[in-house]
């Protein structure tokens, strides 16, 4: 495909509808980051989170005759890649679950704090370490907070995605999502309140 | 107590974090290996409907060699329906050679007919009588097949036919009924 920047998304749909399979890697491209990153917040995991993308992005392929195009295809593809986020983090959660349950420690049993517990893909050990503290405190309470509140929190910081595309993930409206951005960041805020952080 | 005291310093703390953990960019090659899945989800398609016409193109091929050399089967002979009131006289026909009229009268029965006793009459002896599957001498002298054995034999009946006589059955008269009107007189509900 050639002159990509000129060619719509939609042009590109029905070029890989018809079998172009080098338009559809163009959306591919297009779209990784923003389906990726949807499916991090889900998930909590870079490594899932790939998995959960490529799942999409073939799963997309594998429907696209079923598209339309009465919605942007990138919302389309969102709307799989939550899906399928989603339900891998249901599995998570069960496996989790099951392998937490005899050696629980201090820091929660919130699947998404377990998750953040193992080093991510790309991060190298001296980085994980050099993060200072209140980071980690940070990040261990986004974890615990509850999954609609973390979902939109999350999805709102990836810089990928707009409210209203968060708002047709969630199934909630835009101004519900807002709340919940907003919700997140207080409940954060009392907590490490509470932990003795001051907030000037 | 606080590491982090600066004035704001939670919102930047949670903006950080935030971004720390969601602005992560995917490995490079995530357009390869989708390529690839979808590559080689389409070969196992393909070898799935690759396999599944194979077999049923065996399928159709057996079917039809089924159908082809499958050796005819020898029609079945249709056995007459074997009435068991009398034994119908066979006589011996001047087209059948002797053997075959010899065989035919010294033959045993395969069908044994059961007679049952002649039920009284209440009407009393009837003039003739008469037998249900009596046939004409002229029908039943047909020439024997070749094949003896696809027939019911029977055996030659030496008496003479009985003679079919018509039943005559008189009409029934009926007698209309004259049946008079009752009068029913008044009564009184006056004692």
């Amino acid at each position: 495909v050639t002159g990509s920047l000129e060619v719509s998304d939609l042009d590109l749909v029905r070029l890989a509808q018809a079998g172009d399979a080098e338009a559809f890697g163009e959306l591919v491209e297009r779209n990784r980051r923003a389906v990726f990153r949807a499916a991090l917040a889900a998930v909590g995991s870079p490594t899932e989170a790939e998995d959960v993308a490529q799942e999409a992005f073939v799963t997309a392929w594998r429907k696209l005759d079923g598209f339309r195009g009465e919605s942007q295809f990138r919302t389309w593809l969102l709307s799989i890649t939550w899906r399928k986020a989603i339900d891998r983090r249901k599995t998570i959660s069960r496996w989790l679950k099951l392998a937490a349950a005899s050696s629980r420690d201090e820091a929660g049993d919130d699947m998404f704090d377990i998750i953040e517990r193992v080093p991510a893909t790309g991060r190298s050990h001296d980085e994980v370490m050099a993060s200072n503290e209140l980071h980690r405190d940070v990040r261990k309470l986004i974890g615990t907070l509850p999954r609609k509140l973390r979902d939109a929190l999350l999805l709102a910081g990836t810089g990928e995605h707009t409210y209203d595309e968060i708002g047709q993930l969630l199934g909630a409206p835009v101004g519900t999502v807002k709340w919940r951005v907003a919700e997140a960041r207080r409940v954060l805020k009392r907590k490490l309140t509470a932990m003795g952080y001051a907030n000037e | 107590m606080s590491n982090y005291d600066t004035p704001g310093s939670l919102d930047g703390a949670i903006d950080d974090a935030v971004r720390d953990m969601m602005q992560v960019d995917p490995r490079p090659g995530l357009r390869q290996r989708v390529a690839g899945s979808i590559g080689a989800r389409r070969q196992r398609t393909d070898g799935f409907r690759l396999g599944l016409a194979w077999a049923a193109s065996l399928a159709v091929v057996a079917i039809v060699s089924v159908l082809l050399f499958r050796s005819p089967e020898p029609s079945q002979p249709v056995h007459p329906p074997q009435v068991a009131v009398a034994p119908p006289a066979v006589p011996a026909s001047p087209q059948a050679g002797p053997q075959a009229v010899e065989a035919r009268r010294t033959a045993p029965p395969r069908v044994t007919p059961r007679r049952d006793p002649a039920p009284e009459s209440i009407f009393g002896p009837r003039a003739d009588r008469v037998a249900a599957a009596s046939v004409a001498p002229s029908v039943t002298a047909t020439p024997a097949p070749a094949d003896a054995d696809a027939i019911v034999d029977l055996p030659s009946f030496p008496g003479a036919l009985p003679q079919i006589t018509p039943i005559g059955v008189a009409p029934i008269h009926v007698t209309p009924i004259a049946i008079t009107p009752l009068s029913v007189s008044a009564l009184s509900h006056r004692r």
